[in-house]
């Protein structure tokens, strides 16, 4: 029974949690060949297409992605040394692990998207549905799952601090411009007004259970501070349209630029997501203030003179882990990005660049580094090849293939393609594809062209 | 040229994509393994004061001197004698007979006239001690006179108690008869005592009288007076109780008592070698009576409860004076200490693990001879027996046991091993060696927890003045294994045999116990987990 139920949890979480992409949707495609696509505009408001126009309604970008920093498949699954079967290893998970690790969950669906050209200027409107779930979970928090506190941690603090959730769905509806400023200079912004469904913000979790190596004595501390407000969403399949009701209000604006430095080198930056939502509605907080206790065992003394000891130990447990609710309404930042780097056109079919992505998820900051290079076959054809590697992932090969013409413009991208073709191998899994109506070519670009 | 290049470029990323994915995690070839938590757990903790070591035998005898030392103090409070085995009152009567001629009455025959005729008689008090009385200042009690006479008139007697006084004021009572034509006239009276006083030394013998003046008026009725005629009253004394009697009780033996003092700190024991360097027994005597008495001491000794042997002490002193209160209500007490100095073997008797001590005393009163002696309705003569234990000294070879009941019924499925560790740190200054011993409800050993006896808990070091200096901690493992585990499902009592010994005992280094020494005992356990799947 416990075999096939380990087995179990075993296939869920080779689907759900090792097979995963990066842990935030960067969408590398589009700082390279994808650059033109419509949908680069939301990763750099700089960006613009081609063509003087373009709508989409419901087809435009959607992206999905799974990320697991800790550890790959391949990590808990060891091959043994006398044959080929497969044992389970959670101490060579372990040693793959950070201090603090995430298993995230990303999904962004543009629901609306229209952009024209008049002149120099282009003006965007985008209607965004943006889910992201992040479960950060210690090192030691499985150490002392797999291991107890008699092996490694023993003597220790067992350090779970951070241990928590990370979740946030929303609505964007963004209004972004970009123009010209002479031939080199391209400013561009979106302003967007959020409209919140559910977040789940662990703003504070410490956590920490420490064993002494000689008495065995047990001292648990910790504090917590959760905020919820939504709660439950409804699965996956929750109605992004009930944000147009919700009285979660935010706003967040999008900066970019890029700058023509040389005929063939364009060097180009973004501050992205920079805002907050107010979650006002069915919010339910819970907060623990700092303590630390420690268990040394049945007290002999009291138990023996006191005939309700046991129970004045209950009480004093059910104290310390008492927690404290509240319904106050709180502001959550967006997690912000700041995007930097260079495009360099090598030949007319082929471009190579190289971008650093700045997270700031969770008041953390996380650099993720790619190189990029592309290759256009066709004026309708695009292809990009991306290679990313962040503090705990160094086999992030992305590709990207983007389609324009006969007034469409479609891709399909991935940042992680090992995440198909080697599953067990990779920490993360992304796919992003979209398609985009285009009409009317910039004449002043054809200008410059020929 | 350009087109060859490109597709061998695309060729190239492809096959390194192929190599980099061949390699895939078949789900199927998962084989069994096993998940090995180890858990450790503290499980109980105590500190116990030197009170709570003693305190299952000794806990309400420890006494501390002003440096923190500790003592045992093993006391027996004995009323030895109480005020009525020394001073009774007991009912008693008191008749009286005259005759009319006897009186002095002339015979006529016929008598109208009025007479009176005045007379004494003493009244002499007993008691089973034959004790002098001298005074007596009674609580309660009860004098009833009872008068009957066969003459033919009226008759008044009056009856006057010169030394028996109410609120300060001598008592008299007067009987009237009033002839009615029949005889013997017949009356009575009473005089409650409980606010009575009397002087008992104006009677001739000077103690335990009481005189009475009686008074017989006879007024005439015109029957004749014949001469033989009885005049007779009595006196009933009854219920008496004094707040305080005077008196001599004369020199007489008061008492032989016999008492024990068990001595609890060594009934766990079953064998061992100690000394306590400087045991004393005090005899402390409290006397209430204005009474001195002489205590003489026949025999003091232990008795080994288990053996029956006797270790008589010697060279103490065979009398000893308990002297009196001057003043009633008060007390005077009187101690015969017994020490080492002062007896010739006091420390050899304690040693060998008695278990009793005995005292054979008995006690006379008035050993200088004649006095006055008082006696309060409340007097006692107390003897509280004390056998001061200092706790110094050095002990080998202590031994006891104790048995608990315990049982470890519990899923052994998951568990490999179980490790108990007993870690303690002892600031007294005895070592105990410990033989924990698993068993069966027959007492068949299942396990020997600690492998034969293993010292558990180390002894605190001692300076020259024989105070532990610094604790000493031991931290012992025991391990069970996955093997040995089954047996645990039949566990049902832990014994524990334990051979003790003071710091160096053996070396008789002398150590002493103090206020302030702590033991502390902490029990953990680790247990290793192994979950097949």
């Amino acid at each position: 029974m416990i075999q096939k139920l380990i087995k179990s949890y075993l296939l869920i979480l080779a689907v759900v949690g090792f097979n995963s992409i990066s842990e935030a949707q960067n969408n590398f495609g589009f700082y390279g060949g994808l650059q033109l696509m419509p949908q680069a505009h939301a990763y750099n408001p700089a960006f613009s297409p081609e063509n003087k126009f373009h709508f989409s309604l419901g087809t435009g970008m959607h992206s999905l992605g799974f990320s697991n920093s800790g550890f790959t498949l391949n990590d808990i699954l060891v091959e043994r040394a006398q044959d080929d079967s497969l044992v389970l290893s959670p101490s060579n998970a372990i040693s793959k692990m950070a201090k603090l690790n995430h298993l995230g969950f990303n999904v962004q669906n543009e629901l609306l998207s229209f952009g024209m050209k008049l002149r120099k200027t282009y003006f965007s409107v985008g209607l965004y549905n943006r889910l992201s779930v992040q479960f950060a979970y210690p090192k030691d928090f499985f150490s002392l799952l797999v291991e107890g506190n008699g092996g490694s941690l023993l003597g220790q603090r067992a350090d779970m601090d951070g241990l928590g959730i990370y979740a946030n769905s929303y609505v964007e509806l963004a209004f972004g411009a970009n123009r010209e400023f002479g031939d080199k200079l391209k400013l561009g912004a979106r302003f967007k007004l959020l409209s919140g469904i559910g977040n789940v913000k662990t703003e504070n979790s410490v956590l920490g259970l420490t064993t002494d190596a000689t008495t065995f004595d047990l001292t648990l501390d910790g504090e917590l501070d959760l905020r919820t407000s939504g709660l439950p969403i409804n699965g996956l399949n929750y109605d992004p349209m009930t944000a147009l009701t919700a009285r979660n209000k935010g706003f967040a604006f999008d900066f970019g630029g890029s700058y023509q430095l040389s005929e063939r080198l364009l060097i180009s930056a973004s501050l992205l997501d920079l805002g907050s939502i107010k979650w006002t509605q069915n919010v339910q907080n819970y907060k623990r203030s700092s303590f630390s206790y420690t268990f040394e065992g049945v007290d002999l003394n009291q138990a023996i003179n006191d005939s309700n000891y046991f129970e004045t130990l209950a009480d004093t447990l059910e104290h310390i882990f008492k927690v404290e609710g509240n319904t106050d309404s709180y502001r959550a930042v967006l997690p912000a990005r700041f995007i930097v780097g260079a495009n360099m056109e090598l030949t007319k079919m082929f471009g190579a660049g190289a971008f650093l992505f700045s997270d700031f998820t969770n008041n953390k900051y996380r650099p993720t580094l790619m190189l990029q290079g592309s290759l256009t076959l066709k004026k309708w054809f695009m292809l990009n090849a991306t290679y990313s590697v962040s503090a705990r992932s160094a086999t992030n090969v992305g590709v990207s293939v983007g389609l324009k013409g006969s007034g469409m413009a479609y891709f399909i991208s991935s940042d992680n393609v090992f995440g198909f073709i080697a599953p067990a191998r990779s920490k993360n899994f992304h796919i992003s594809t979209g398609l985009a109506f285009c009409i009317g070519r910039d004449r002043d670009k054809e200008v410059e062209e020929e | 040229m350009k087109t060859i290049r490109m597709r061998y470029t695309i060729l190239a990323l492809l096959l390194i994509s192929v190599i980099y994915a061949c390699k895939k995690v078949d789900l199927s070839k998962i084989s069994s393994d096993a998940w090995n938590p180890n858990l450790a757990v503290p499980l109980a903790k105590g500190e116990f004061s030197v009170y709570d070591v003693l305190e299952k035998d000794t806990g309400d005898l420890i006494v501390i001197d002003q440096q923190g030392a500790l003592a045992l103090e093993y006391t027996s409070e004995k009323v030895l004698i109480n005020a009525a085995d020394v001073a009774s009152l007991p009912d008693q009567n008191f008749n009286f007979s005259q005759s009319a001629n006897g009186l002095g009455v002339l015979t006529v025959p016929s008598y109208s006239g009025t007479q009176t005729f005045n007379y004494s008689e003493i009244i002499s008090l007993t008691n089973p001690l034959g004790a002098e009385l001298y005074d007596v200042d009674f609580k309660n009690g009860l004098i009833t006179i009872t008068t009957s006479t066969t003459l033919l008139h009226d008759v008044k007697y009056t009856f006057s108690f010169p030394d028996l006084t109410e609120n300060g004021t001598s008592v008299s009572r007067v009987i009237n008869l009033v002839y009615g034509g029949t005889v013997p006239q017949i009356g009575s009276t009473t005089i409650n005592l409980n606010t009575g006083f009397v002087d008992l030394t104006n009677g001739p013998n000077a103690h335990s009288e009481i005189n009475v003046n009686i008074a017989v008026e006879i007024t005439g009725t015109g029957n004749p007076i014949i001469g033989a005629e009885s005049i007779d009253f009595s006196f009933s004394v009854a219920n008496m109780e004094y707040d305080l009697v005077h008196g001599y009780f004369g020199m007489q033996n008061l008492f032989n008592a016999l008492d024990t003092v068990d001595i609890k700190l060594f009934n766990n024991f079953t064998s061992g070698s100690f000394s306590l360097t400087n045991p004393s027994i005090d005899l402390t005597f409290v006397n209430s009576f204005g009474l001195p008495v002489q205590i003489g001491i026949n025999q003091i000794k232990t008795r080994e409860t288990s053996s029956g042997t006797e270790y008589p002490l010697t060279g103490f002193p065979p009398t000893f004076n308990v002297t009196a209160p001057s003043t009633a209500g008060q007390s005077s007490s009187s101690t015969l200490s017994l020490n080492t100095s002062n007896t010739g073997n006091l420390n050899t008797i304690i040693t060998p693990t008695p278990k009793s001590l005995i005292y054979d005393v008995d006690g006379t009163s008035n050993p200088a001879g004649q006095a006055i002696n008082f006696v309060k309705d409340d007097s006692k003569l107390k003897l509280k027996g004390t056998l001061n234990l200092p706790l110094e000294g050095f002990a080998t070879g202590f031994m006891f046991s104790d048995t608990i009941e315990a049982s470890a019924d519990f899923d052994q499925e998951f568990v490999e091993s179980v490790m108990i560790r007993l870690n303690t740190e002892n600031g007294f200054p005895v070592e105990a060696n410990i033989k924990v011993l698993l068993v069966d409800q027959n007492y068949s050993l299942l396990k020997d927890l600690t492998n034969g006896t293993q010292t558990l808990i180390g002894a605190a070091p001692v300076n020259s003045a024989g105070k532990a200096t610094t604790k000493v901690q031991k931290i012992n493992d025991f391990t069970i294994t996955k093997a040995e585990l089954p047996l645990l499902s039949n566990m049902k009592y832990i014994i524990f045999e334990v051979d003790s010994q003071t710091f160096q005992g053996n070396q008789d280094t002398i150590v002493k116990m103090y206020e302030d020494y702590m033991f502390t005992v902490r029990v953990g356990m680790q247990v290793q987990g192994s979950v097949q799947f």
